[in-house]
């Protein structure tokens, strides 16, 4: 196999990316950064395609994997394509999880309605970094945390509320929490065990060839429970509702990589009521240790009734601000002839017309928030 | 003659909500004879599409089936504080960074601030009464030069003139309800449109393709 040419293709690949990028604009300018030091580190690399061997061509492709990747989510990250204000209200959120190191978050826009995910590599694979340093001397002052959501939901702020959760991976990641507390529970005793069964109704073989496949289904699952209670504490049960509709034929059922609905709107529900749960003081006792953070109710229920006078909230702090998504999903759930009745309207409102006025109140109202905080601690010199 | 209102009297509207302004930024955007509108975040800019013209009717003499006017705008956005550049002669639709419901006894005429149509920038337009959303405003540049604008500067004025009774802004079917970003011209939406259309097939004798 002729791998040298093959990697020369690789690279003019991604010079053709890298130049396509120069027209992008983006309003913060770390990303501007991020994206210039995409350029120094080809630059640095792209000397080394002449003399490439086997371990070198290796190393080769991942950083020019590396940098389309970053382009690929810096593409859809640029002010016109961005969701800026629901990743501004996920920028709050992540901030409040990790102080002591800064992160980028972008987002990939993809055709498949049902695409949101966290994906972790640029995030949290250190040893990319480390190779990239180690043969080029570049540094990256950020990493990128990348989410993938569909694009023409890039403006529904009620599909918005799943990316809550999608953070929660990203957390979940950073501090290994999933990853460790599978570790702990795949050898607890039947007593143990029995607490939480419920929620992992499968066989788990703690010995022989079968521990290592347990232990990823386990991770897996803790790994949903723990972003389902995170994104919880923001959006209330908003981000389980969607899933329930979306497993309405199969609530019940448990995969390798997911619970069952049915368990984790269980779990949500007994954080959001307080109610007893040992899965819940588990994962609860887990967060505080690993991220000296409170699992907690971090948003404010909103009982206005200014959409149904067709106004935007007037958003006082950060707990109102995420409790704008529950508001709003609290007056779709309740029915359109009720936000008819409601709102005291003459005139006949389709369904479609209703979903698109609160989508339009809700873009308002968080972005409203974010004009006057910039604007007051903005002062004259 | 309905004379405009003063300051006065927009701060009781404002006050007793008849008049939501969200967000208002400054108090001095309140000036004696209206309110100064800033520029918002959002726009849709005019650019020549693939069909060769905006086709406003219904008539089916040049295509089949209605063109989409979106097809001849492009949407871009910015943040407060960032700058949009409007050529010679381009027409942009913006809208305001405020969010309005206006009261059901007063109507609003906007005009561009006189500092700004100095720069050869025009809008006349009117808000009627009761309506809800930010204010959509048709920027075309008479200039022979290009003008860079900021978003978040003040613009553009609202002024406002008592109606001689209150009328109901939903009591009819409404084309542009709680809009936060400029919408393109819902003309080909007009009832009379379709009359129109069928007026002309039967006065041209021509077959209805669409029975």
């Amino acid at each position: 196999m002729k791998y040298k040419e093959l990697a020369q293709l690789h690279l003019a690949q991604c010079e053709t990316f890298l130049n396509k990028s120069k027209n992008n604009s983006y309003s913060d300018n770390h990303k501007q950064v991020y994206q210039d030091t995409l350029f120094k580190l080809f630059n640095a690399i792209k000397p080394n395609s002449e003399n490439l061997d086997g371990r070198a061509i290796k190393n080769f492709q991942r950083q020019l994997s590396f940098i389309t990747r970053s382009l690929e989510f810096l593409l859809d990250s640029t002010l016109n394509s961005i969701p800026f204000e629901v990743v501004s209200c996920l920028d709050i959120v992540m901030k409040e999880w990790i102080k002591n190191e800064e992160f980028i978050i972008v987002t990939s826009l993809d055709n498949d309605m049902d695409e949101y995910c966290f994906d972790p590599t640029l995030a949290t694979d250190d040893s990319i970094y480390q190779l990239i340093l180690a043969e080029t001397g570049v540094e990256f002052p950020r990493r990128l945390v990348q989410i993938s959501m569909p694009l023409v939901l890039a403006r529904d702020y009620f599909s918005s509320v799943t990316l809550y959760h999608e953070l929660g991976h990203f957390i979940d990641e950073y501090y290994l929490i999933s990853s460790d507390l599978s570790e702990a529970i795949i050898d607890y005793s039947a007593f143990q065990k029995q607490e939480i069964e419920l929620y992992f109704p499968y066989t788990v073989k703690q010995d022989g060839p079968g521990r290592k496949d347990s232990l990823q289904k386990l991770k897996n699952h803790l790994g949903e429970y723990f972003c389902d209670l995170f994104a919880a504490q923001y959006v209330g049960n908003t981000s389980v509702y969607y899933l329930a509709y979306q497993e309405i034929s199969s609530s019940k059922v448990t995969d390798y990589t997911h619970p069952s609905s049915e368990n984790r709107n269980h779990l949500v529900e007994d954080f959001l009521e307080g109610k007893p749960n040992p899965l819940l003081k588990l994962i609860k006792k887990f967060i505080k240790e690993y991220t000296k953070n409170d699992l907690a109710k971090r948003f404010e229920k909103i009982s206005g009734d200014d959409f149904y006078k067709f106004i935007p909230l007037d958003v006082q702090n950060e707990q109102q601000l995420h409790g704008v998504f529950p508001y709003a999903w609290d007056i779709w759930l309740k029915g359109t002839a009720n936000f008819l009745n409601v709102a005291d309207l003459k005139m006949p409102l389709l369904p479609e017309s209703i979903y698109k006025l609160l989508n339009n109140l809700m873009e308002k109202s968080i972005g409203n928030y974010f004009i006057q905080k910039d604007w007051q601690k903005t002062e004259i010199k | 003659m309905t004379a405009f209102i003063t300051s006065d009297e927009i701060w009781i509207l404002i006050k007793r909500n008849k008049l939501v302004i969200r967000p208002l930024l400054e108090d001095s955007q309140v000036t004696q004879v209206g309110i100064d509108f800033r520029l918002g975040c959002n726009f849709l800019i005019s650019v020549h599409g693939r069909e060769p013209f905006i086709n406003t009717s219904l008539n089916d003499e040049f295509a089949s089936g209605q063109s989409n006017v979106k097809r001849f705008f492009q949407e871009s956005r910015r943040q407060l504080g960032e700058t949009f550049i409007l050529y010679p002669n381009q027409t942009v639709l913006a809208s305001s960074l405020e969010y309005l419901k206006l009261p059901d006894t007063h109507l609003m005429a906007l005009y561009m601030r006189n500092s700004y149509s100095r720069l050869g920038l025009t809008l006349s337009t009117i808000v009627q009464p009761g309506y809800c959303g930010c204010l959509s405003i048709e920027l075309t540049n008479n200039n022979i030069n290009p003008i860079n604008l900021t978003v978040g500067a003040r613009i553009f004025q609202g002024i406002f003139m008592s109606a001689d009774k209150e009328t109901d802004y939903f009591a009819v079917e409404r084309k542009y309800i709680c809009s936060v970003r400029p919408e393109p011209s819902a003309a080909v939406a007009d009832g009379d449109l379709t009359k129109l259309a069928m007026l002309w097939q039967q006065r041209n004798d021509r077959k209805d393709k669409s029975a």
